[in-house]
């Protein structure tokens, strides 16, 4: 070899003619555009950072527990997981529940007030007391490379703090890379994304992600643990909780997910549902202000799925946590306060449930699904049953024929 | 081919602090060019028992046949790879097992490995990419090029040019948006009746199991907890909450309907549309015929 180049050099050098023959958003080409742009730029970028976005795609196509592999999970968890904490931060986190908690209903009731008004004014005071923006995209636009499409283009929403957001849209609609967004794994190249009251740029993201909590599709991708109790305590060890703290919460999460059998369990004897309920364990035991759940279910039995969504329900009212879930799943789409329902990169509606599933041939020719009852309400109007609140449930549906049964 | 498990045992890691006993004394049959659901909570063994079906895993007791290859402990058959070459299996998340530089090749190296003549495979390649539902064009692209849909389908296709006499199916939609889902369902579907297939599909869509399946196994801690047709199976509600499952939608409303109206309507597997039908005349006053 004539001369001694760095192993990144190489990569950014091989993926260059790699990708020169074409323009395309393959992971390969990703990690090469990344790279590129890291040269360029010599962005200030953490260590971690940078080996975690070079290996993220690299790793993703092959399961093996290489130590390039364990490290690039590893990397992979503890931005999901983790960042320093102030003590002052610990303070502020810990009054915020207690008051959440304390004014759990009548917090709600304003957020929903705001929501409906929302040009309504508040005193500031008031304001902090309810609820608060927490996620705002502003005129958000992303694409992946120059000359590739928009991914997403000019998307706006807000987030309050304590709700429930569901996102829908058919694969590549764009949800997945709003995630992303959200905890700068990604950057928009238009608009502004505002998590609390800060930028998400390259500057903030590690105080971001101490706020947003994300669960992936793929248990295999964010297990690091040699153990269950130990993965639930890496994101706390990162965070430096002190023991018996850690204690406490490895048994309260493992205990709200069903798994505190299995505390001592190694990963690989667990099933794909099972690795998911501990990871969602894991970024719940931080106590995030948001906690994303990019299709997080998808992979668990239904039963599964209703003991995850019970649970992170539960916390969700208790601790004024923001939830959105990105989902297929139909009975978790009903539960969300809102829905934001993408198609091809736009907002293509949001607004309740009952109102999204009222639309039931446009949302079917965007490729989703409508529930059981939505449709059997459609056909008993076809014969003749006039339904006239869009039923959300089988019991407000029963309830309603059953009324009209006793007015025959 | 036929698939009979006669009393299949399979324990992971036998005598080691980590022996589990993932299969426990189980016997069923399988009729050749059936469609089979298999379905339990996470854990419950599925994955196990497919594992068996092209010899991956081999019984610890018991005898596994299919067609004329038999599995047993005692009895390994030495043509495994041409037992494999009949049983295609579509692992979950099967697009994570693409590698090749363009579709073209990923497709054939099933095949290849199975030696099957070069020209063979361009003629298998060119029935197969349309029946998956994907453009010829997609041959000379990158398989990761392409979405996750299209990988996926790319994957099964490379499953499907080995023409396997059985095809098993393990949670073929998992993460796929509902169109992408109902899609990938009626192409198996379709492709079962057309070819003469037997497929056996592990799904947790007690849905797609009422839809296309003949035949329902279920499955607790490693041993068979039910059998029969879907539409016998899965109105016994109290006998699949006991083990974590929840009886078809489509059920569970007419379950509540009795409670609320009185009226039983028995449960055919019949549509929605079909439903509507039958429920109008009661909530008019009149009775269930």
């Amino acid at each position: 070899m004539s001369s001694r180049i760095s192993a990144r050099e190489k990569i950014y050098q091989h993926g260059r003619k790699y990708i020169s023959r074409r323009k395309n958003i393959s992971p390969r080409a990703q990690v090469y555009q990344q790279e590129k742009k890291y040269i360029a730029t010599s962005a200030s970028v953490s260590a971690g950072e940078k080996i975690y976005r070079h290996e993220r795609k690299y790793i993703s196509r092959r399961k093996n527990i290489s130590p390039r592999a364990q490290g690039y999970r590893q990397e992979k968890k503890y931005i999901a997981t983790s960042a320093r904490i102030s003590a002052g931060e610990k303070i502020y986190q810990h009054e915020r529940k207690y008051i959440s908690r304390r004014n759990d209903k009548s917090l709600r009731a304003k957020r929903y007030r705001q929501y409906k008004n929302p040009r309504q004014e508040y005193r500031l005071g008031e304001i902090f007391l309810m609820s608060r923006k927490l996620i705002e995209f502003r005129n958000v636009s992303f694409r992946y490379g120059e000359e590739q499409p928009w991914v997403l283009k000019n998307v706006s929403f807000d987030i309050y703090e304590d709700e429930w957001v569901a996102i829908i849209g058919h694969n590549g609609s764009g949800k997945s890379t709003i995630a992303k967004l959200v905890n700068g794994l990604l950057f928009p190249q238009q608009g502004e994304i505002i998590i609390d009251g800060q930028e998400v740029n390259e500057a903030s993201i590690w105080n971001i992600r101490k706020e947003v909590g994300m669960v992936f599709q793929n248990p295999d991708n964010q297990f690091v643990g040699a153990t269950v109790q130990d993965d639930v305590a890496f994101g706390m060890e990162n965070r430096g909780f002190p023991r018996e703290k850690m204690v406490k919460r490895i048994d309260e999460t493992l205990n709200a997910v069903g798994m505190q059998a299995y505390r001592m369990t190694e990963p690989h004897r667990l099933s794909g549902g099972q690795k998911q309920r501990v990871a969602i364990a894991s970024v719940l035991a931080i106590s995030p202000k948001v906690l994303i759940l990019d299709e997080a279910t998808a992979m668990l039995d239904p039963n599964g799925r209703k003991e995850i969504m019970e649970t992170v329900s539960q916390l969700q009212s208790n601790q004024g946590l923001s939830l959105i879930t990105i989902t297929h799943d139909l009975h978790e789409v009903v539960q969300a306060d809102r829905v934001i329902v993408m198609n091809e990169g736009e907002i293509w509606d949001e607004a309740t449930p009952r109102e999204i599933f009222s639309k039931k041939d446009e949302l079917r020719i965007i490729g989703l699904d409508v529930p059981f009852v939505a449709i059997l309400a459609d056909e008993l109007n076809q014969v003749g049953i006039t339904i006239s609140q869009e039923p959300l449930n089988h019991e407000e549906l029963l309830e309603e024929l059953w009324t009209l049964h006793s007015r025959t | 081919m036929d698939i009979t498990f006669e009393n299949v045992t399979y324990i992971y890691q036998p005598n080691s602090p980590f022996e589990h006993k993932a299969l426990d004394n189980v016997s069923f049959h399988i009729e050749s060019g059936s469609f089979v659901a298999i379905i339990g909570h996470t854990g419950s063994g599925k994955s196990t028992l497919i594992n068996h079906l092209n010899g991956l895993s081999v019984p610890t007791e018991g005898i596994v046949s299919i067609g004329d290859y038999h599995l047993s402990k005692e009895d390994k058959p030495k043509n495994m790879k041409e037992l494999r070459s009949r049983v295609g299996v579509v692992f979950q998340y099967p697009e994570h097992q693409l590698f090749e530089e363009n579709v073209e090749k990923d497709i054939a190296f099933g095949p290849e490995n199975f030696d099957v003549p070069k020209e063979e495979i361009k003629k298998r390649i060119e029935a197969i990419v349309p029946a998956v539902g994907l453009p010829t064009s997609v041959l000379e692209r990158s398989p990761f090029d392409l979405s996750g849909g299209q990988m996926r389908r790319v994957a099964i296709a490379g499953v499907l040019a080995i023409k396997p006499d059985i095809l098993v199916l393990d949670e073929p939609t998992a993460g796929l948006d509902p169109r992408g889902q109902k899609d990938i369902m009626e192409m198996f579907y379709r492709l079962h009746k057309e070819e003469g297939l037997t497929t056996v599909l592990v799904t947790h869509s007690m849905e797609d199991a009422v839809k296309y399946a003949d035949q329902v196994i279920i499955l607790n801690n490693g041993t068979k907890y039910m059998e029969g047709k879907p539409e016998e199976v899965f109105v016994q509600k109290d006998a699949l909450n006991r083990v974590q499952l929840d009886v078809p939608e489509m059920v569970r409303f007419l379950n509540s309907f009795k409670e609320r109206f009185g009226e039983e309507i028995p449960f055919e597997k019949q549509s929605v549309k079909e439903l509507a039908q039958i429920i109008q005349p009661v909530v008019k006053g009149a009775k269930v015929k």
